[in-house]
């Protein structure tokens, strides 16, 4: 029984949360901590539950292919997937093994759970979305500085141009654009896989470059109006060197948009990623959920959506204590 | 684009005008697409499958039945049988690549159209009423919209538009519109940024003088709700507007790329995209279908997020990025 | 002018060009200020005394800033890209919103730390002076204050850790740009009075900016009065603040309260409101002059240098002044 031991854990940490709050006072960081879980499990379960129950509720599944299967063979699987139970009592006991980190067979493809498939497939999505947060940076961070520290010179109208041409290009625009050169005119990288590492350079640039141009502009935005505050002024004034200023200072400020634009970036990442790992064959978690959501593998697109959730819950409970690392007067809430 | 800066006013001014015109251009061409004389973008004619742009004859267009009335019959009484042709190449079935991409804008941008008005609605009218309201009504509103907006909506969609594909195969008699489906699914998830904007100007609002003054000039709500707060709610709901075209525009196209949203017969631009995508391989080169989809793409996102950049600037001078010394 | 001289401007004039607008904020200016001295430049907002200072320091913007004259710090030119070399060792600054001036991201005493590493002392050993220098501004727990952020402090905590942060290289010229003008009255005197201390016990010399005469009295040994962008007056404090000579400074005296007339009394104003559109060849306060002249308009007066006492006024110097 591990569906009632999550529940009573999830609200021990509610419970515990509130205990230290009323304790620690209001800006406690460990109450913050703990109700940060306890939300998070909640929005998971929350998520599954819906989906789940969506999912209960509308007719059709994955057996009502071309082909009409035997009544005897349809009965057998629906048992095997527990579809002939009260759909209350399927809940129940999704959740029970949901908690055990079970996630049931795979409706499509029968030899596997889907456990076994996100356990093969997440470690090659987080290579990409790495990958792609990567190229994010080294795209976004010269572009950005460069334009605003030659703010309305030709650098910074060209690195602008740059910014506004990546932004309107969206990932799977630009992925048609650059295969037939990269890949077919010139014959540096492959089309797909990721059998070498040269196959990991065109999904992830396709992926954080729309995402890069849009850090370079808020962190332009965000230089040049950090360079033109007092403390920075400050700063120079004690002598240091204009390096440290930028570095030490200036950066410092402009950051605390960037990190903010982090985890709605991580997010699009991911989605983008449904994308990427379709049209290059990478068999990642967005490929395996695209492939359910088209072919109905229920089992599999719930499981998806609740590491999708996971996923992004975390990402940005990470971003906000980057934020709150980076600008003290920000406080956990 | 607050980029490029500092310029003239006047040339920004310029490229807002141009970026304008472009949509409106855009809009008018997609919205009388029958009118054109362009082919029937769903006419399959193999023996001329991907010729190149301008390479092809115009095959004759004989539309069954001859429509007697609506922009297709004006179409026909105004220019015959006579169709451009296609200049912009053809696809592996032998269609008309300009035609598509007018058709498919078609699509596009009712889609995007139709859903961020839609969004806009339900989230003008949640954030009005929680910000004028105020209290348990307000905090629990916004309370909802903070939980929503924490889910990971794109999977969601996309689990609750396969749930809907299934429901149509197993039940064809529901006669399920993908289109209008996906309409609603996209406004659905698009209203939570415009609540939030639209509640934060009310209740700022709210504490102004003039309103003050209206409710101790025995005004009656409705008519300080119609007359004082609507008017100056507009701006901000424009810059929603704006903020949420492109984004829902994306979406639809994101999903179509997938083959998840817009199915064929009809035609959309991620649609577009995706077949000059599959079109690649490194025997033919079939740049058209890939470079004018991508073109369109580029050019439209270009004009819309520079003017949703423009009206924000102009709302609040403070955020424009120009140095200041 | 003396010899001794630690800082001395000749004709300095800043202008700002935005688009085809030029502003003229300082107009040849001209004064010397003596080692170990207190130098009060006193002025309205928009007088130019805070453009001066930061021009003095190399902290304008380069875009679209034209600045000529010549401005010497112990014989060094400051002004074209020397402030470089000095600025943060042997001139400090303090600037009027504490707030604003310190980073919102940086621990006070990591601020603080980063002066003496500029002055050539290792960060090592730097948190037993960061904690000292806390102290040597009277604030009570120094090790407390270093930890915390500047948004944790209050409005004089802050600004005494910006003093102590200005004096931790041992500058010889320090300046105060309205040090206390964003404090309130109780802090502001016990701000002023630290300063005074400081100022005595490290023998520094010390360009005070103030609008306010009061602050100017209680510190300065000598008084520069500025009005838009061009100097009216300079003497020593005293002989300024009780004989004024230009016609300015006298309207500035008359309007502050005094205690010695009768309650009920109202206030003396200077008419009119200064324009920067109306600086022509002649005098700057001409507009607002109760006894202005035709001369006055006409060509600007300039004091001939002298070492007690200038009155950049027609009326005063063929009035046989000084």
């Amino acid at each position: 029984m591990s569906a009632p031991l999550l529940l009573i854990g999830l609200a021990g940490l509610f419970a515990w949360a509130h205990w230290r709050t009323r304790r620690a006072g209001k800006n406690d960081r460990w109450a913050a901590h703990a109700r940060r879980l306890a939300w998070v499990i909640t929005t998971t379960l929350a998520v599954y539950t819906a989906s789940f129950f969506l999912m209960r509720a509308t007719p059709g599944g994955p057996f009502d292919g071309d082909r009409a299967l035997a009544p005897e063979i349809e009965a057998r699987l629906r048992a095997r997937y527990q579809l002939d139970r009260p759909v209350w009592v399927q809940w129940w006991n999704s959740i029970d093994a949901l908690a055990r980190l079970d996630l049931g067979p795979s409706m499509v493809l029968r030899e596997f759970t889907v456990q076994e498939i996100l356990v093969q497939s997440l470690p090659t999505s987080l290579l990409v979305g790495t990958a792609a947060v990567a190229w994010m940076i080294l795209i976004g961070l010269p572009l950005g500085l460069l334009a605003a520290r030659r703010a309305g010179q030709w650098p910074d109208a060209a690195a602008s141009l740059v910014a506004a041409l990546g932004q309107s290009l969206p990932t799977f625009v630009l992925a048609g654009l650059l295969i037939p050169p990269l890949v077919f005119g010139l014959g540096w990288l492959p089309a797909a896989g990721l059998e070498s590492p040269a196959g990991l350079v065109l999904p992830s640039l396709c992926l954080g470059l729309p995402y890069g141009a849009q850090l370079a502009r808020l962190l332009r935005a965000g230089l040049i109006n950090t360079l033109d505050q007092d403390f920075v002024r400050t700063a120079r004034a004690k002598g240091l060197g204009e390096a440290r200023v930028i570095s030490r200072y200036a950066l410092r400020g402009a950051l605390v948009p960037a990190i903010a634009f982090l985890g709605p970036a991580i997010a699009g990442i991911l989605t983008g990623s449904l994308v990427v790992e379709n049209l290059f064959g990478i068999p990642g978690l967005g490929s395996h959920f695209v492939q359910g959501a088209l072919s109905r593998d229920y089992p599999l697109a719930l499981g998806l959506v609740t590491i999708y959730t996971l996923l992004i819950s975390i990402s940005t409970w990470i971003c906000d204590l980057l934020l709150v690392a980076l600008d003290p007067r920000i406080e956990l809430g | 684009m607050r980029a490029l800066s500092p310029r003239p006013r006047r040339a920004v001014d310029l490229v807002a005008r141009l970026a304008l015109a472009y949509l409106a251009g855009l809009a008018i061409v997609a919205a009388l697409a029958p009118l054109w004389p362009l082919e029937d973008p769903a006419a399959v004619k193999l023996p001329r499958a991907l010729a190149p742009p301008g390479s092809a004859p115009a095959a004759a267009v004989l539309a069954e039945p001859i429509p007697r009335t609506g922009l297709a019959a004006l179409r026909r009484r105004l220019f015959g049988d006579w169709s451009i042709g296609p200049c912009l190449g053809t696809d592996d079935l032998g269609r008309c690549l300009l035609s598509r991409l007018v058709f498919g804008a078609r699509v596009s941008l009712t889609v995007a159209a139709l859903a961020s008005l839609l969004s806009l609605v339900l989230g003008t009218t949640l954030g009005l009423l929680a910000g004028w309201r105020g209290g348990a009504f307000d905090r629990w509103t916004m309370r909802v919209v903070d939980v929503i907006s924490a889910l990971p909506m794109v999977f969601l969609v996309i689990f609750v538009v396969s749930l809907l594909r299934g429901v149509r195969n197993a039940r064809p008699d529901m006669d399920i519109d993908q289109i209008s489906v996906l309409l609603f699914v996209i406004a659905l998830t698009s209203w939570l940024s415009v609540a939030r904007l639209v509640r934060a100007e009310v209740a700022s609002l709210k504490q102004r003088a003039f309103i003050d003054a209206a409710v101790l000039s025995g005004l009656s709500e409705r008519a300080i709700f119609l007359r004082h707060l609507l008017p100056n709610l507009l701006p901000i709901v424009i810059v929603a507007l704006t903020l949420n075209v492109p984004r829902i525009f994306l979406f639809e196209a994101f999903l179509s790329f997938l083959g998840l949203g817009v199915e064929a017969p009809s035609v959309s631009w991620g649609l577009l995209a995706r077949q000059g995508y599959d079109s690649l391989t490194a025997v033919h080169a079939t740049w058209w279908m890939v470079v004018f989809p991508a073109a369109a793409f580029l050019l439209t996102l270009l004009a819309m997020n520079f003017l949703g950049d423009r009206w924000s600037e102009r709302l609040d001078p403070r955020q424009s990025s120009e140095p200041v010394a | 002018m003396s010899g001794d001289a630690i800082l001395t401007l000749s004709d300095v004039s800043i202008s700002f060009a935005r688009g085809d607008r030029t502003t003229q904020a300082v107009d040849r200016l001209s004064f010397a200020m003596a080692r170990g001295e207190c130098l009060a430049l006193v002025g309205e907002s928009g007088s130019g005394k805070s453009v001066t200072a930061l021009a003095l320091l190399g902290l304008l913007p380069k875009q679209g800033t034209r600045i000529s004259g010549s401005a010497r710090f112990d014989g060094a030119e400051l002004l074209h890209g020397g402030a470089a070399r000095v600025r943060g060792r042997r001139i400090a600054i303090v600037f009027q919103d504490p707030l604003s001036a310190l980073s919102p991201y940086h621990r006070v005493g990591a601020q603080i730390a980063e002066s003496f590493t500029i002055g050539g002392v290792a960060t090592s050993d730097a948190d037993p002076k960061v904690i000292a220098a806390l102290a040597a501004v009277d604030l009570l727990s120094p090790a407390e204050v270093a930890r915390a952020f500047p948004h944790q402090l209050s409005g004089g905590q802050r600004q005494r850790v910006c003093l102590a942060m200005a004096m931790a290289c041992e500058p010889e010229l320090i300046i105060l740009d309205e040090p206390t003008t964003a404090l309130d009255v109780t802090v502001q005197l016990s701000i002023l009075d630290l300063i005074a201390r400081q100022m005595r016990a490290r023998r520094m010399s010390v360009l005070f900016i103030t609008h306010d005469l009061g602050a100017a009295a209680s510190l300065a040994d000598r008084v520069l009065v500025l009005y838009g962008g061009r100097r009216c007056e300079w003497g020593t404090s005293e002989e300024v603040l009780s004989a004024p000579r230009h016609p300015y400074t006298a309207a500035l005296l008359a309007a502050l309260p005094r205690s010695d007339h009768p309650s009920g009394t109202p206030l003396a104003a200077i008419p009119g409101r200064f324009d920067r559109s109306s600086l022509s060849g002649g005098c700057a306060f001409a507009p607002r002059c109760a006894v202005a002249e035709p001369r006055c308009r006409e060509s600007r007066p300039m004091a001939a240098p002298s070492a007690i006492r200038l009155v950049d006024c027609h009326l005063h110097n063929d009035g046989g002044g000084a």
